[in-house]
């Protein structure tokens, strides 16, 4: 993919997302100025960046809700639902688009159809129909006037001829050719006794941003080319490229700084050792050449712990990278549920590692549809209870110590912890003698149980088979856990609660007596394939020689309390280096290599000797990750 | 005519009498007329004065008529905008896209008459119909 194309991807993401923040807090307070500007600008720079990577179709569809916009902010149209939604529809195909780009890299076929159905409803929303203004009097919405027929042939030509060279490859000439077809094409339309202000501040405004397909369409508009036309909204969008993952990190330039200084000082480190390379050919002392060695690793290992530090944190995002969707989910699931209700966020601005965000935002939502749909009332009995008919859906996060907390709180109706009990019994998710001596909390917590949904009826919200058990699913594999408190007739907080760092350890996966194992990599020196025979008895242990040491090895197998009388005469050995010796240990067969975020050992697990930690797999089974040093430290030959 | 007046044009064309040809025309309408012998002259004038509308010739001896427009579009803003009609003999579609390419803004063909050079000028003057 081209890297402008790279570029308008990212930044396409970034605007569409901050012009939904402000359209969506423009409705709520349809006084607000600076949302009202932000939105312009992020439509109005997302213009820009389609017109850079000639995505003109994308610029029109932007720009007719930027007219829009600009004729709020005149004062010439009032702020209506119907107006947030057309912006918003036009967000979401752009957003659409830049998804299909991203992953062709290509501009999205069929898009001129979808534009013009875009820019068809905002004509009439706005009333912006195309007729050529008077020739006294300036209208309020007024760039670009559209007049069409009016003009003359010399006129048209003239105006063609800019967009022409306005279309010219993009040299250092390119300001001031911009800059003479801008004033040529606002003197046409005062020719033609037209108000050219408008067009020429517009004009004025590309010109600044270099934004020649913007102008080019300004003319265009100019010429009329555009109100003939008007399609249906194409089914182009909804044949949308499956949308790529977002791949791209945005990083703070101080972060970055901070990996450049430290490559250059890793870059000394190295030179230094090879300094003591070279001595150490020369036959110098070992002992001299330690001393020197020693330093050089001390230094050596302080950078490459800043570094992986530094590399963790290029990894940390604000939460309102997950969160900034749900404002609009929240105000269409509302909508669809015939329940007002409205999304409160605070702590956004919490940062957390990238994999949590990327992995939270799911169970988020489907915690948000389910207060939605479950907690929150009906306007009847929200009315009954004294409850304001809008709901109030609270997402909270924070960070406490190493921990994130997130929370979503509704003041709706709680839990009905008879119902809870009922559904439990019903769906066999509990025993009743079971039941009978669960807490409170606990009949809550069975919300999360598998097979456990209270929907009496299915609703397009939480929808049927995925139930609040993926979403502990979900977040236990993150390291994290939820929780859920509620209180009878004034609502629900789920809490989820997350490790603020993921601890991404690699593992080779090893197989002994039936079960998987991982081994840090980071300790594995070779793997050796010896014959049986090879490993002797040394007192109660075993041991391998091996290039005239003696290394222990411990059968894993034999340690599992398995039966290993029926093994073949070779032995799979996994040489591993544990605080500076060497050990050996026997495995049925070797695995993969894994990235795995490491969970220390709970229950009855936490503080077995050689348990460093549980991992859970893709395929939902437990990952015991060995911790060697326990394992060999009755094992030292 | 008043409403030219105050409206300035340059003429960069090395040949007298197509100067005073379209000099003629243009103060007839009411436009301040200024001349340029060649590219050199004609970027002193344009550095050193306003202009609303430069008449460029392409064949000018020192500097052409594209190599000024070039160095025209270089300069600071007020100056590199001024809109520039390209006037030449030549008519193959590579001639107007070379001017389009150096930055005139239209490109009009040799012999041309005084009525069409003053219709394009008013409206790229911004001058009532």
């Amino acid at each position: 993919m081209n890297e402008f194309v790279e570029q308008f991807v990212i930044e396409g993401r970034e605007l569409v997302a901050q012009g939904n923040d402000d359209l969506l807090a423009l409705e709520e307070r349809p006084g607000d100025k600076e949302r009202l500007d932000g939105a312009l600008r992020a439509f109005h720079t997302l213009k820009g960046a389609a017109g850079i990577v000639d995505f003109v179709a994308m610029a029109r569809a932007l720009h007719a809700a930027e007219d829009v916009l600009s004729a709020v902010r005149s004062g010439a149209t009032p702020i209506t639902s119907p107006l947030i939604d057309r912006c918003l529809a036009c967000l979401d195909q752009v957003s659409a688009w830049i998804d299909q780009m991203s992953g062709s890299g290509e501009v999205p076929e069929g898009a001129d159809a979808t534009a013009d159905a875009l820019i068809g409803r905002f004509l009439e929303l706005a009333g912006l129909d195309a007729a050529p203004l008077p020739a006294e009097g300036r209208a309020a919405a007024a760039p670009p006037v559209a007049a069409g027929d009016s003009l003359s042939p010399i006129a048209r030509q003239l105006l063609e001829a800019q967009k022409l060279l306005l279309a010219e490859p993009s040299t250092e000439t390119a300001a001031g050719r911009l800059g003479s077809a801008s004033r040529v094409a606002a003197n046409v339309l005062r020719h033609h006794g037209f108000d050219a202000t408008d067009l020429e501040s517009l004009l004025q405004t590309s010109l600044l941003a270099g934004d020649a397909p913007a102008m080019i369409e300004a003319i265009d508009r100019i010429l009329g080319g555009l109100a003939e036309r008007a399609a249906e909204p194409a089914a182009a969008a909804a044949s949308a490229a499956p949308s790529a993952a977002d791949t791209t990190l945005r990083v703070d330039v101080d972060r970055i700084d901070r990996l450049v200084r430290l490559t250059g000082e890793l870059l000394i480190a190295k030179n230094a050792i090879g300094h003591s390379v070279q001595r150490a050919q020369k036959g110098e002392e070992a002992r001299q050449l330690a001393v020197g060695l020693k330093n050089q690793h001390l230094l050596l290992d302080r950078l490459v712990r800043e570094l992986q530090q530094s590399v963790f944190s290029l990894r940390v995002l604000p939460l309102q990278h997950a969160f900034q969707r749900f404002p609009r989910l929240v105000r269409e699931m509302a909508a669809s549920a015939g329940k007002p209700a409205r999304l409160v966020i605070e702590g956004a601005t919490t940062e957390a590692d990238k994999t949590i965000i990327e992995a939270i935002a799911e169970p988020l939502l489907h915690v948000l549809r389910n207060g939605l749909d479950h907690g929150v009332e009906g306007e009847a009995e929200r009315a009954a209870a004294g409850k304001p008919a809008t709901a109030t859906i609270h997402l909270r996060a924070a960070r406490v110590g190493e921990r994130i907390e997130i929370e979503v709180e509704d003041d709706g109706r709680g839990i009905d912890v008879a119902r809870v009990r009922e559904v439990a019994l019903a769906r066999g998710v509990v025993q009743a003698a079971a039941l009978s001596a669960m807490s409170h909390e606990e009949i809550v917590d069975l919300i999360f149980a598998p097979g456990f949904s209270t929907a009496s009826r299915v609703t397009d919200l939480s929808g049927r088979g995925v139930g609040m058990d993926v979403v502990r699913t979900s977040i236990e594999r993150l390291g994290g856990r939820v929780s859920v408190s509620s209180r009878p007739g004034l609502g629900t907080i789920v809490r989820f609660t997350l490790p603020f760092t993921v601890m991404m350890t690699q593992v080779l996966t090893v197989e002994a007596g039936g079960q998987a194992f991982g081994v840090p990599l980071e300790a594995v020196v070779e793997t050796l394939r010896v014959g049986r025979a090879d490993i002797m008895p040394v007192g109660a242990a075993q041991a391998l020689a091996l290039r005239n040491r003696t290394v222990p090895v411990i059968d894993l197998g034999a340690a599992l309390g398995v039966d290993v009388s029926s093994r073949g005469p070779e032995a799979n050995v996994l040489i591993v280096s544990v605080d500076g010796q060497l050990g050996g240990l026997e495995v049925d067969r070797l695995g993969e290599r894994l990235d795995v975020m490491l969970k220390a050992p709970e229950g009855l697990l936490a503080g077995v000797p050689g348990i460093d930690g549980t991992t859970l797999l893709g395929d939902g089974r437990v990952l015991i990750v060995l911790d060697l040093a326990g394992i060999f430290g009755n094992a030292r030959v | 005519m008043a409403e030219a007046a105050g409206k300035r044009i340059l003429i960069v064309d090395d040949a007298n009498l197509v100067r005073r040809f379209y000099r003629e025309a243009l103060e007839r309408r009411g436009f301040e007329v200024d001349e340029a012998l060649n590219g050199v002259e004609g970027l002193e004038k344009v550095l050193g004065g306003s202009y609303d509308l430069a008449i460029v010739d392409v064949n000018m001896p020192q500097m052409d008529g594209l190599t000024f427009l070039k160095a025209l579009r270089r300069q600071a803003p007020l100056v590199a905008s001024l809109p520039c009609i390209v006037i030449s003999t030549e008519s193959r579609e590579h001639d107007h896209a070379a001017a389009r390419a150096a930055g005139a803004n239209f490109y009009l063909v040799k012999p041309i008459s005084q009525d069409l050079l003053v219709e394009h000028a008013s409206i790229m003057c911004g001058l009532p119909a």
